[in-house]
Order: C-alpha cells, then sequence, then structure tokens
C-alpha cells in the first residue's frame, strides 16, 4: 500500500504531471518520455524515479524494451481522500452544532431544576 | 458580523500552513470539550460515509498518543493516528496527524514519519461563540500546494485538478 503523502510529493512537480499526462495516454519508454522535454535523458530517469517509488508507474519487461506503464489506483486513492475530507468538516461541523446545542440544552435544564 | 458566522473559512498561512476557521454558538470549554472526549467526539467527527469511528487510543496529554479507526461493515478501515504535542484546556490541542490507509498494514510501533501533518486547534471566546482555528501545517509548500491547487476560490479543495484530469484520461 503506498502512502498518500508520495503521491502527493510525486505530483507535486510539473515535469512528473506531465510524465504522468503522457503515460495515461499509454505505455512508453524512456526514450519516447524524454522527447517532448527540454531535459537529459538522466534527468528524467530521475523523476520516473520518483513517481515509480511511489508506485504510480510500473515497468513492464518485454524482450528489449522496458516500457513504463500508470498506475491508478494510488490516484484514485488521492483524489478520494481530498474529497472526502473536504465534505468530512462540513459535516462534521454541521454535527458539532447540533451536539453543542443538545449539550447546552440539556445543561439549561440542569440548572433550572438546581 | 456581516457574513453567516457558520461558514467554513479556510485560507493559507506562510508557506506551508492551511487555516481553517469556524464559529460556534457554544461556550468555549464545551466546544474545547467536544473536540477532546471520546464520548462527545464520536458524536460528531464523522468519517467517510458508512464508516464508523472507533477510538482506539486518546492519551490527551503532550506526547500522548492516538488512534482513531474509520471502518465500516465490508471490513474496510482507515487510522488516523499520530502524537499530542501540546493540551492546554480548554485553549489549545496540537497533534501530529498521520493516515493509515490500510489498518492491515498498520504497526503502531513503527518509527513516526519525521514529515506528518501538524495540526492544531485554538478555542477562543468570542462574545457568545466559540472561534475553533485549525491550522494544519504540512511537510512542505509542494506538499501543501497540492492539497490546495484548485480551492483557492471556494474554499476548500473540491479536487485536485491535475489528478482529475489524469484520471479522465485513464477512464
Amino acid at each position: 500500500m503506498q502512502n498518500l503523502d508520495a503521491t502527493f510529493a510525486a505530483l507535486a512537480d510539473s515535469t512528473r504531471r506531465a510524465i504522468l499526462m503522457r503515460l495515461a495516454k499509454g505505455e512508453s519508454t524512456v526514450m519516447e518520455l524524454a522527447k517532448p522535454f527540454k531535459m537529459s535523458q538522466p534527468a528524467i530517469s530521475r523523476h520516473l524515479k520518483v513517481v515509480e517509488q511511489a508506485g504510480l508507474v510500473s515497468t513492464t519487461i518485454r524482450a528489449q524494451e522496458r516500457p513504463r506503464r500508470i498506475e491508478t489506483a494510488p490516484l484514485k486513492k488521492a483524489t478520494d481522500w481530498i474529497e472526502k475530507y473536504r465534505l468530512m468538516w462540513e459535516k462534521r461541523y454541521e454535527a458539532l452544532d447540533g451536539l453543542l446545542e443538545e449539550l447546552q440544552m440539556i445543561q439549561t435544564r440542569g440548572d433550572r431544576q438546581k | 458580523m456581516k457574513t453567516d458566522p457558520k461558514e467554513l473559512k479556510i485560507e493559507l498561512r506562510g508557506e506551508t500552513e492551511v487555516l481553517m476557521t469556524r464559529y460556534f454558538a457554544a461556550p468555549r470549554q464545551l466546544v474545547f470539550d467536544c473536540h477532546t472526549k471520546p464520548d462527545l467526539m464520536r458524536r460528531w467527527l464523522i468519517g467517510p460515509p458508512g464508516m464508523v469511528l472507533d477510538i482506539r487510543e486518546h492519551d490527551l496529554k503532550a506526547g500522548g498518543k492516538y488512534l482513531y479507526v474509520y471502518s465500516d461493515a465490508r471490513g474496510n478501515a482507515m487510522g488516523v493516528h499520530g502524537k499530542f504535542i501540546e493540551v492546554r484546556t480548554p485553549e489549545r490541542v496540537a497533534n501530529t496527524e498521520n493516515y493509515a490507509m490500510d489498518m492491515a498494514a498498520f504497526d503502531a510501533h513503527a518509527p513516526e514519519d519525521p514529515n506528518a501533518t501538524i495540526e492544531s486547534r485554538t478555542f477562543t471566546s468570542e462574545g457568545n461563540l466559540t472561534l475553533v482555528t485549525h491550522v494544519s501545517k504540512y511537510a512542505s509548500s509542494e506538499i501543501r500546494k497540492m492539497v490546495l491547487e484548485s480551492g483557492a476560490a471556494d474554499g476548500w479543495v473540491p479536487c485536485y485538478q491535475e489528478l482529475d484530469k489524469l484520471l479522465l484520461e485513464v477512464a
């Protein structure tokens, strides 16, 4: 299981996002990946390593080729998490409003009985 | 107050922080209790739909650990864990926050991620209201950017845009 921090850190760079966008269209070799960038192949390889370590890209071994492939599961997990987080806080705070109201009513009633 | 006091406001502070503020119509001590007493926390710290909160560990003191697990009927479980850094009743609580997306792989004794997000909640009385200031301090500006990128306009990230685009292409 890959952690979210690794996913977010890997996505925090425009070159790496561009690599992922390219791989989203289909698998590709490192040489093909490097072509659109004004960057050396070793520089691209370093970026690839980051996305690979985050579990976002895997390598297929096929004869002489080593094409890279995108792995979508960690990405889905990351978007799901963010969306859930936002909705969660709005819902939580609404629930807290209700709870506070209830607790204060109990308190007021208790005070009156004193 | 001109605006709706119960509006959830989110803003950025410095390079790495996200500030969330929200007013509650209750005295400070009560709002603090709701954030720190397990019986009360369980009532409102709702998780993802269909998931229930189990407060497995909650050692409310500086250095004390906590582990909250959200689980559903199908056996999915996700944990939030860390340790308290500061506890000042009824003013402030700060803690580290880590997510265990897979509880089966969770190791309570593993060393904590040095890049853990630091969460703090400060409680301030303002007349009859209590202001809760919730600060998330991320390990780097890049990580914060990731979390927030598309959310500046309406306060929070409805979704992460780049990721969305990517997922659309993959789908």
